[in-house]
């Protein structure tokens, strides 16, 4: 369970970006939607605790005060953040980045097992054979750095994970794994998907329990019937 | 009789006063004619330590740097003072040379070996090599004009060879050490040698040529000494003549030292390949100083120089890069980088890069930097649990492997 009390969010300590955020994700899948420029990614990653951003307010993860926490100490709390678009680190390979993020917490799967999964997953989504070789995010695409946080995403398996646009560069084929892979995960007891997205199939396929909708005035507000999400998809923010 | 302390900032008065006249300048000495010159011309010109090319070279730790020249009539207990004997093939010092067979009684088979090459040899024919040993106007200059004499290795023709050479202190003092050595390796050979500097307390000035013949292929490994790093300092000057179609790899690591300057002039002719790989991981107050100058002399070579430190603490890195294209080489490919990243406010960081072109039809190009560690690269690892630490070490290791 993931609850944000009078959270507010500035960028750089000074510009406010969102305000006032009474919201609260339990086991299921929410969806997030709003205008470009509203603060979606901002949201997500100052739960993550971007360095860029200060926050204000109460955030608990499973009753634990999350903003008390250094960024990956809330990982290892179980919460996961994709990137719109991952930052690339040249002379880190995929599987190295992988190997070292499991064993940070402790993981006690061997080395041979979590390669042959990393690679059972990247060939699943369809990435190359020497996709584990290749270093992390440097000169790959828009899709291909999807398909790579998916990866992240099973492997590290977060009991919380907020997906960034996970549609954004994919072809119809990794769609429908990318459909598949989330669904499984929010299936499993208490795990919490919430997706900023506006891909009509996505939003269709995961049967959402919440829709939160940012304002261009900086406050969100969450809904139970997610037939809001429908509306917005026909008639716009502003229908 | 009193020992003399003083640093090598009064070198060239104790010159003018005959205390430091070396064996170099005797009339009998191999390196008799070019010593002389290096001395006349340190005279002529004043200290080359004051010269304003090595201003970002932190010129003043290396002034403060005392050696002790004992005037004691004991003479000193001369032997190899180095605890992995065993693990080299060739021990250097100055005027000094010993090969495997007379280290450790292990025969070095002379036919698939290189010629060792001494002073005290009349059948080394060093005095032929002189006219690489000339005066440059730099610290070097103290090497050849206080040398005891020259000594090397020279490779014959079609040699395939691995060869590691400890440069160690022979001579358990803590005065100053010139060092001159020649590497002479033969027309289509392949040799790679490894190299280690062990540091004493005294300062050690070392003036080292490679000659590369026409097809041979030279690679050396440069390793410092990890354990001696709070002792001693070390001026390495390494001079590289790559004569036609001949390949040079040059790989150095360390982590800086009390003081350090190593210094890579490489002359390139016809068709030659050039590639210089550093990386440096500097903390605590250690300082280092690269230098390398690519001169492309002959067309149709390629040179890639890639120097990258790491800087931490109050650690100093400087690097002053050159790459001059002659006339004369058209068709040259040349690259230089240095890449730094300092990790503390108070580390410190110079990157001086030169490009001195005289013709056209050629493709250079160089890329030096001075940044920090990428605050969005760092929380993405944080971001999967890494710890900040570990996150930074993983991103600085990264830095020098890329």
């Amino acid at each position: 369970m993931l609850v944000t009390q009078e959270f507010n969010i500035k960028i750089d300590g000074y510009y406010p970006i969102l305000n006032d955020m009474h919201l609260e994700y339990g086991p299921g899948v929410h969806i997030i939607m709003g205008p470009n420029g509203v603060g979606k990614s901002t949201f997500a990653h100052a739960l993550m605790g971007s360095p860029t951003l200060e926050s204000s307010g109460a955030v608990e993860l499973n009753g634990k005060d999350l903003l008390a926490m250094d960024t990956y100490e809330r990982a290892r709390a179980g919460l996961f953040v994709s990137f719109q678009n991952p930052t690339p680190i040249e002379g880190l390979s995929n599987f190295q980045f992988m190997r070292q993020a499991l064993n940070s917490r402790q993981s006690t799967v061997k080395l041979g097992d979590s390669l042959s999964k990393f690679k059972e997953l990247a060939n699943e989504l369809g990435l190359s054979d020497t996709w584990d070789k290749k270093q992390l995010n440097v000169e790959a695409s828009g899709g291909e750095k999807k398909k790579n946080e998916l990866i992240q995403l099973d492997m590290l398996d977060p009991q919380v994970a907020i997906l960034d646009e996970p549609d954004s560069g994919l072809d119809i084929d990794a769609i429908k794994v990318l459909i598949q892979k989330l669904n499984d995960f929010s299936q499993q007891e208490g795990k919490v998907l919430i997706i900023i997205s506006h891909y009509a199939q996505l939003i269709t396929s995961l049967d959402p329990d919440t829709v939160t909708v940012f304002n261009k005035d900086g406050y969100a507000k969450q809904y139970d019937n997610t037939d809001i999400a429908y509306d917005i998809l026909e008639n716009g923010f502003d229908g | 009789m009193a020992n003399i302390e003083y640093s090598i900032g009064e070198l060239h008065n104790l010159f003018e006063l005959e205390l430091r006249n070396s064996m170099s300048l005797n009339e009998s000495s191999v390196l008799h004619d070019v010593a002389v010159e290096n001395k006349d011309n340190i005279m002529e010109n004043g200290n080359p330590v004051f010269n304003k090319y090595y201003k970002n070279m932190k010129p003043k730790a290396l002034l403060e740097h005392l050696n002790l020249a004992s005037q004691s009539s004991v003479p000193n207990d001369y032997h190899w003072d180095i605890p992995e004997l065993e693990e080299f093939d060739v021990i250097i010092d100055d005027g000094h040379i010993e090969a495997k067979s007379e280290l450790t009684n292990k025969k070095w088979n002379n036919i698939w070996n290189p010629k060792v090459l001494s002073p005290y040899s009349t059948r080394s024919n060093l005095e032929k090599y002189q006219p690489y040993f000339k005066p440059t106007g730099k610290i070097s200059d103290f090497a050849v004009a206080h040398s005891t004499g020259i000594v090397g290795l020279k490779y014959p023709a079609k040699m395939s060879r691995g060869t590691s050479i400890a440069y160690s202190d022979y001579y358990n003092d803590k005065d100053l050490n010139c060092v001159t050595v020649l590497i002479d390796v033969g027309k289509n050979c392949d040799v790679t040698i490894d190299e280690k500097f062990f540091n004493k307390d005294g300062l050690k000035i070392f003036k080292i040529v490679y000659l590369v013949r026409d097809y041979a292929s030279l690679t050396i490994e440069r390793k410092f000494d990890i354990d001696g790093k709070d002792c001693g300092a070390n001026i390495i000057e390494s001079n590289v003549i790559q004569f036609p179609k001949s390949k040079f790899e040059y790989k150095v690591t360390g982590e800086g030292s009390k003081y350090i300057q190593d210094l890579m002039y490489i002359d390139v002719y016809e068709g030659c390949e050039t590639n210089v790989r550093g990386s440096f991981d500097l903390y605590g107050d250690y300082i280092n100083n690269s230098v390398v100058d690519v001169h492309h002399i002959g067309k149709d070579s390629t040179s890639r120089v890639d120097i990258r430190s790491i800087i931490d603490d109050t650690a100093h890195s400087s690097f002053l890069g050159s790459i001059i294209v002659d006339k004369e080489a058209e068709g040259t490919d040349a690259e230089l980088v240095n890449k730094n990243l300092l990790v503390s406010n108070t580390a410190s960081a110079v990157t001086e890069p030169q490009l001195d072109i005289h013709t056209k039809e050629i493709a250079c190009s160089h890329g030096c930097t001075v940044s920090n560690i990428d605050k969005q690269q760092l929380y993405f690892l944080e971001s999967r649990g890494i710890e900040t630490h570990i996150a930074e070490e993983t991103l600085k290791q990264c830095f020098l492997k890329m």
